[in-house]
Parts: C-alpha cells; structure tokens; sequence
C-alpha cells in the first residue's frame, strides 16, 4: 500500500485494535445518555404525528390532501422522490467508494448504509399512502390472481418503479447485514448481559472470524459493491422515467436520469452530512469521523451540486433552443409563474449557497457544514417540488389551469416522516455499532505509521487523545515503519 | 445415550485435538503463519478480528468460487424476468400500446436489470452463508473472548506433539499464549442444538 504522506490520515491519533472496539461498541453496551433520550422522545413522538395523520388519511381518503383534477401528484410524490434521492449517498459510499479503493469509507459506510435503509423505507410509504386503498398493495406484485390471466402491465415505468425500489431495499439491506455480522459477533463477545448475548448472538449467526469465511466476505462484499452500483443509477433513473415517459412539458426530457442521479447523490451527502456532524460529536468520535471526512464529503456534495446546477441551466436552454411554445411557457412559468419563489428557494439552495463549499474554511467548520447541508436539504425538497407541481398546475388547456395548496395533513406526514427517520436512525445508533468495526481496523494500520499527525493533516489534534496514547497502543507496524521512517530523514 | 452423542458429533461435526496459538497483532499472525508453513504444520483454521490480507494465501486457500453462484442466480433472474414480462404480457393478454410491436422488448429492459440483480445479490449471499455455516442461532466455540475484538488465533493440528510445537512457537515467533484445546468445525448444514463449547478433549 503505497501512502501519500500528505494525506491526511483516516483515524485522527493512535489507537490500539481494542480501543476501536471499545470506543464504538461502547455506545451499543452503555445506557444512553440524556441527549439520546430527548432526541428520540422528540423524533418518536413527531413520528406519531405523522402515524396520526396517515390513519386519517387512510380512513377519509386522498381526498384529505390538497390534490385536485389538474394537480395528482404533489407533496406525496415529492416526498417520495426526496426519501429515494436520500438513500443513494449511502450506497454511493458502500458501493461505489468501495470498488474505488476509498478507504476513508470505512468510517461512515454503515451509518450511511443505515440512513439508506431508512430513507427507502420512508419513501416507499408514499406510493402506498398514495393508492387511497393501502389494503391492496399486493396488485402491484406479481402474484398469482383470480383475473385469469390478467398481470401487471411492464410497460409501465410505475411498475418499473415498484421493481426497481424493491430491489433496492432489499439488495442494500443485505449489503448493510453482510456488514454488519462481524460486528454483531464482537459485540456478542463484548456483552455481559444474557439477552443482549442471546440477541447479538443469533444475529451473528455464529461467526467467528475464520481465515476461508473472512475470504469469502471479501469476494461477496466486492461482488454485492458491482451489482448495487448499477443498481442505484437505474433506481433514480427509473424513478425519473416516471415523468420523463409522460407527454408534459417540464417533464417530458431525455436529460431527466443523470440530472435526477446527481441530484440524488447530492442530497443523499447533504443528509450524510447533517447526521454524521451530529453523530461524530454526540457519540464522541471525532478521532474516527474526522474533518477529513467531512471535507471529503462535502466536496462530492459540492461536485454533484454543481451537476444539478448544470441541468437546471440545460433544461432553461433546451426549452429556448427547441422551439416548441409549451415547453418555453413551462420553464418561463417555473422561474416567473405563481409558484415562482419555490424555484428562486431551489436555485439559491442547490446552487448559490453550496458554492460556499470552494473555501476550505468551510469544508472543515462542523457547524457552517452543518447549516449548508440543511440548505441542501430543503433545496432539493423544494427541485422535486417545482418539476412536479409547477409542470402540472398549468397544461395546454387554460381552462385545466389550477393552483395547489397543501393541506395540514399533508405537512403532518412531510414532517411526520422525518419523525420515523430519525426515531429509526436514533435506534440504529443506540443498538448497533455506528461505524463498522472490523473494516476500520483493516484500515487503521494503512493510515498511521509514525508520521507526525501535526505536520501531516493541517489541524491540530485534541489534546485528550494524545494523554490517552499509551506506548502499548502503538501497533507494531511491521518493516515498512522502518523503511517509511529512512525515507523521512 | 453417551454413545449416540458421540455418533451424532462425528456425523454433524468435524473434531481434532488442536492447539491454540494467540497472536496479539496481525503483523506477527503473517510472520508466524510463514514460519508454520515452512515446518509444515497443519493449520487447522485461523480467526482473526477483521481481514487479514495475505493470511488466504500463506494457508494456501483457493480463491472463492462465489462469484460463479452470483453468475448464476443473475442468468435465473434474468429468465425470469423474461418469463414473467413476456408471457403475460404477450400470449396472456396482449394490450396495444400505441401501435407498439409485440412483445415490447425494450420496455422490459428495466425488469430484466432488476431481478438480475436481486436473484444474483440474494443467491450469492444465501450460498455464502450456507457454505460458511452462518446460520440464525448457530453457538459457535469460542476459542478467545477477544478474537472478534484484537487477538488473532491459530488453531494447529496437535498429533500428540504438544510439547514440540508450543516450543517452536515460542522460539520462532512472537506468541502471545498456547494452550490445548478442540477444534470442533460443523461440517454439516443443520444448525446443531447442541452448545459447541461444551465439546471437551474426553468427547474426542
């Protein structure tokens, strides 16, 4: 392994195998703290208020939205395009990263992986809110019926959609799973108590470490990275065939799978963001999730941000350069129209703001990236809003022309949904290990050989981490210590 | 009974007196694997708290076959994707979309991509987890408590030379800690109701 020595490194001061260990599982086997416990009383009991306004809706019907003959589709499928572009961060980090050589993922995968997880949960709760009859969402799935030979139609891009998130789920959370059985055995040989040893012992499904098994992890880990890269491309690209099949205009562009891929990867980082600053300090692991990673980060972010910068531009262009007065109309319509200000908040979210991400300072100033990221979030809320609800507000036909207003039940189950994805996050960081352990471990002698971390990495390192470095902390580094070390002087 | 135990431990379970070697860095477990290969000892498995690169190759493993299994549950989702689409949507009940030509081939790439995927994930990791013996509920031996955590163990064949090799051991490498113990590995692929860290030595 050849080691820039300008690189920063990927854990921040010394640290022996069993300090990882310690220093993650740590939170698995304490009692959670007052701050743990406030936040997820917070997020469960907005998550009951989302679960509150769903049964309403699911009792009264659609008819309890906002929604009207011209405009189907609003803040539900707006949120299910938000919760889907969310999750593909997470995979871009486990996956894509991974076939990349990034060893800097090993830090943050499993908590993105998680936040994948979680997100595609959320989004799918929409499409099946959005049926009106919740009870029958087994139609869209090919099981056998009493219609004779009547299936679902797959000439639907609808239909590619319910493939296509499925798969999704499914392929990341057994992803995620693979990952995590190594720790789940570490925490079983950690735990004292008799059910946790029960628990985390079934779901480790007896592992113990064997040099064929390790092998074997390592061969599925890559495959499983090559099938699910490809497969997130073609989630948000299905996603966007949604509209781009369609015949509106706002809707109807061949630019829309890049454009909505980009757009997916730069708000997944932008949540990976808001939750990791968070994490990193409440959870005290600053030395494992560092400014590095941070600034790492928020550079993919500010590179897909400024993809869907570019799109924005191309559709306005391309809406001139075809020609074709409706399309023209639309685009005018989006910037200058009714709902003009969500675009103006869209462009000053997604583009003007995130350009503040060029200065170094703010790469590597938690709280800054933090606010940014927040910035990120609502923009990209507010893209998915404006390409569906100002393309259909205003049709061919002026007489179809309508406006949309939301309902409150419908901003109780936009703010209820992010309930469920913190409560559901909260648990995650309370009873699994946050950060996968065994991977960073097999990272950890790549990035600290004896090099003065001061010199190296540009910040200083906190000052408790160098009292706690103990001289048996200090891996044994093998002959390529010694031969880095000639190479210094 | 005890000997019906017994019958069912040499059926389900492959056992050897082993010793155990405990190494507290993956750098000396390499080291030590070298000089074991080199007096031909026969290690019996190595468990270690992360992937150890190279240890695959100093046990002489061959690579993994597993990418053959992804290869063909992805051709099986692939047909099936082929079956579903096509024929219930051509012989079933062929709708005409806008004049399009039967079967739409080119609508179906979506699913086609898909379900490739999912047989393809799903197979390979249900193939590795039943080659790997990983399965819900399995009690494996633990032969260190910290051997998910950062001891790195080598479990060696012992043919009554315990002596011998705990002095090689100690003369040639950097170990931490050799005892006597079992090497108990299923060989089997039902998970075994039975604790396997209660085999001792006597049930050899």
């Amino acid at each position: 392994m050849i080691e820039s020595p300008f690189r920063e490194p990927l854990i921040i001061g010394r640290r022996s195998y069993s300090r990882i260990t310690d220093d993650i599982v740590r939170h698995v086997l304490g009692k959670p703290g007052a701050k743990w416990w406030i936040g997820f009383i917070i997020s469960a009991l907005v998550m009951t208020m989302g679960i509150l306004a769903i049964v309403y809706t699911i009792f009264v019907g659609i008819g309890a939205w906002g929604l009207n003959r011209t405009i189907g589709w609003a803040f539900d499928i707006t949120n299910f395009v938000f919760w889907v572009g969310i999750g593909h961060a997470g995979t871009l980090i486990s996956a894509i990263l991974l076939l990349f050589r990034q060893h800097w993922r090993t830090a943050v995968n499993r908590s993105a992986e998680a936040m994948t997880i979680f997100a595609v949960m959320c989004a799918g709760l929409f499409p099946l809110i959005h049926m009106g009859r919740p009870w029958n969402f087994f139609w869209t799935l090919p099981v056998p019926n009493d219609l004779g030979p009547l299936w679902q139609n797959y000439v639907s891009p609808l239909m590619w959609d319910v493939f296509a998130i499925s798969t999704y789920f499914t392929v990341s959370l057994v992803f995620w799973y693979m990952g995590l059985i190594p720790d789940l055995a570490t925490v079983r040989d950690k735990t004292t108590s008799k059910i946790g040893k029960f628990l985390y012992g079934f779901f480790a499904l007896g592992w113990t470490g064997r040099a064929k098994v390790w092998q074997r992890f390592e061969t599925v880990s890559l495959i499983l990275a090559g099938l699910a890269t490809p497969l997130v491309l073609s989630v948000h690209s299905i996603v966007s065939f949604d509209f781009a099949t369609s015949v509106l205009p706002g809707w109807h562009t061949t630019i829309f799978p890049p454009y909505f891929v980009a757009g997916a990867i730069f708000s997944g980082f932008a949540m990976v963001l808001t939750l990791l600053i968070i994490a990193r300090k409440a959870m005290n692991l600053e030395s494992y999730i560092t400014l590095g990673h941070l600034d790492v980060m928020a550079r993919i972010m500010m590179a897909t941000g400024l993809m869907v910068g570019l799109a924005y531009g191309t559709e306005f262009f391309m809406a001139w350069y075809s020609g074709n007065p409706y399309e023209q109309y639309v685009f005018l319509n989006r910037a200058f129209g009714p709902y003009g200000w969500s675009y103006w908040i869209m462009v000053s979210c997604n583009v003007l703001i995130p350009q503040l991400v060029w200065f170094k300072k703010v790469r590597t100033t938690p709280w800054m990236l933090w606010i940014l990221s927040i910035f990120v979030n609502i923009g990209m809320w507010f893209e998915r809003f404006v390409i569906i609800v100002t393309s259909l507000h205003r049709d061919f036909l002026p007489s179809n022309w309508a406006m949309y207003t939301p309902t409150y039940i419908e901003w109780a189950i936009l703010v209820g949904v992010f309930g469920l994805f913190f409560t559901l996050f909260f648990l995650f960081i309370k009873f699994l290990p946050a950060i996968a352990i065994a991977e960073l471990k097999s990272v950890m002698k790549v990035t600290q050989r004896g090099k003065p971390l001061e010199a190296v990495c540009g910040h200083t390192i906190p000052s408790d981490v160098e009292e706690e470095c103990r001289p048996e902390d200090i891996p044994w580094a093998g002959p390529e210590q010694l031969v880095e070390s000639v190479h210094h002087h | 009974m005890e000997a019906l135990k017994q019958k069912l431990f040499r059926k389900f379970l492959r056992m050897a007196p082993c010793v155990v070697a405990v190494y507290d860095d993956d750098d000396k477990l390499k080291d030590a694997l070298r000089h074991m290969r080199e007096a031909n000892f026969e290690v019996l498995d190595v468990l270690t708290p992360f992937p150890v690169h190279g240890v695959d190759k100093l046990l002489g493993y061959r690579h993994t076959k597993l990418g053959y299994a992804a290869f063909f549950f992805g051709m099986l989702g692939f047909l099936t994707a082929g079956a579903l689409q096509i024929i219930t949507m051509w012989p079933y009940w062929p709708v005409n979309i806008g004049g399009k030509p039967l079967p739409p081939l080119p609508a179906f790439v979506p699913l086609f991509f898909e379900l490739s995927v999912l047989f393809a994930s799903l197979g390979m990791v249900a193939v590795y987890l039943l080659r790997s013996y990983l399965l819900p509920g399995m009690s494996p031996r633990i032969y260190h408590p910290r051997a998910t955590d950062d001891r790195f163990v080598v479990l060696i064949h012992e043919g009554a030379m315990f002596d011998d090799i705990k002095r090689f051991l100690e003369e040639n490498t950097k170990v931490e800690e050799v005892r006597q113990d079992v090497y108990v590995q299923p060989k089997g692929l039902l998970p075994l109701p039975i604790d396997l860290n209660k085999i001792s030595r006597d049930d050899l």
